[in-house]
């Protein structure tokens, strides 16, 4: 088979226009590299990154919308902290993805870390927001 | 009921909280709960609470100074720790501070106000979601005095001290 050919027979997925943050402590990028849209965010959420986050949410999730991605998972396993200013951000996420036309609607799976005692009780009142497009694994 | 058996404050930090001075003073009182608290899921509730108290304070404090004192108390043969926050606020700050204790008072449970209130009002400033947080998600009990133009908000709960050796 040619390189072309080759090139020709891989599946192209849409680019995601959501730029990373990448500040000295936190980090948030969104890479679609199969069906899902990853998401990681690791570091500490806190006031110091709250225009940051805010951006990049915003643009997540248009572009979920946009590209038609049915499930976003959302890797929060090294995410040290978040502080309430960051949590507003997912609750307006999570309102505005539930608000959506249901045939527009995608699904978040959070994947929390056991050793980080908040997560669970966190993502737990976040995912009652969502009525029921956000699990917890 | 027997009275509470209190020491003076583990930590005492009067200070000019900025965020960067927040997230610094929650990983340092983290490390602290850490090591002499059991049980690590504790130290996580009270690494928020501090983190949340401090923010609240900054952000409304008028002279731009607060108070936070930690003291570890035992009362009824149980080991609790009382987190002591007090600031300057301007009068109409202090209002809206009684109303959200009366409105957390009336509630039927800390979880159904927390997420009653991040639907109603999550976006807007000053929404009190902070200390609903504290109460919802790090079992706190909370209370709130206020005299003149200081307010000091309390939080405690139920600990269990690692033994020293």
């Amino acid at each position: 088979m040619s390189k072309s050919n080759q090139n020709a027979a891989v599946p192209k997925e849409p680019s995601l226009a959501v730029p990373p943050v990448k500040l000295a402590g936190f980090m948030a990028e969104a890479t679609r590299s199969s069906l899902p849209i990853d998401v990681r965010m690791t570091g500490n959420a806190d006031s110091l990154v709250l225009a940051d986050l805010e951006n990049f949410l915003r643009k997540l999730h248009s572009e979920t919308c946009r590209s038609g991605a049915a499930e976003v998972r959302l890797d929060v396993s090294e995410l040290f902290f978040m502080n309430s200013s960051c949590m507003k951000l997912f609750v307006s996420w999570f309102t505005q993805l539930r608000e959506l036309d249901p045939v527009q609607q995608y699904r978040v799976v959070v994947q929390s870390s056991p050793k980080l005692h908040w997560q669970a009780r966190s993502f737990d009142a976040l995912r009652y927001i969502a009525n029921g497009l956000v699990t917890i694994s | 009921m027997s009275a509470a058996v209190s020491v003076p404050p583990l930590v005492a930090l009067t200070f000019r909280p900025t965020y960067e001075l927040v997230s610094a003073a929650r990983e340092f009182i983290s490390s602290l709960y850490e090591t002499i608290l059991t049980d690590p899921s504790a130290s996580s509730r009270l690494g928020l609470t501090t983190h949340e108290l401090l923010e609240n304070a900054m952000k409304y404090s008028t002279d731009g100074k607060a108070t936070l004192e930690i003291e570890i108390c035992r009362k009824n043969g149980q080991d609790l720790i009382c987190l002591r926050i007090s600031n300057q606020a301007e009068a109409g700050h202090l209002v809206r501070l009684q109303e959200l204790f009366e409105g957390m008072h009336r509630s039927e449970s800390a979880f159904t106000y927390y997420t009653d209130l991040m639907k109603r009002n999550a976006k807007r400033v000053g929404s009190g979601l902070g200390l609903a947080r504290i109460w919802a998600e790090a079992d706190m009990i909370m209370s709130c005095e206020i005299a003149g133009e200081m307010a000091t908000i309390v939080a405690q709960t139920a600990v269990e001290v690692r033994k020293s050796r």
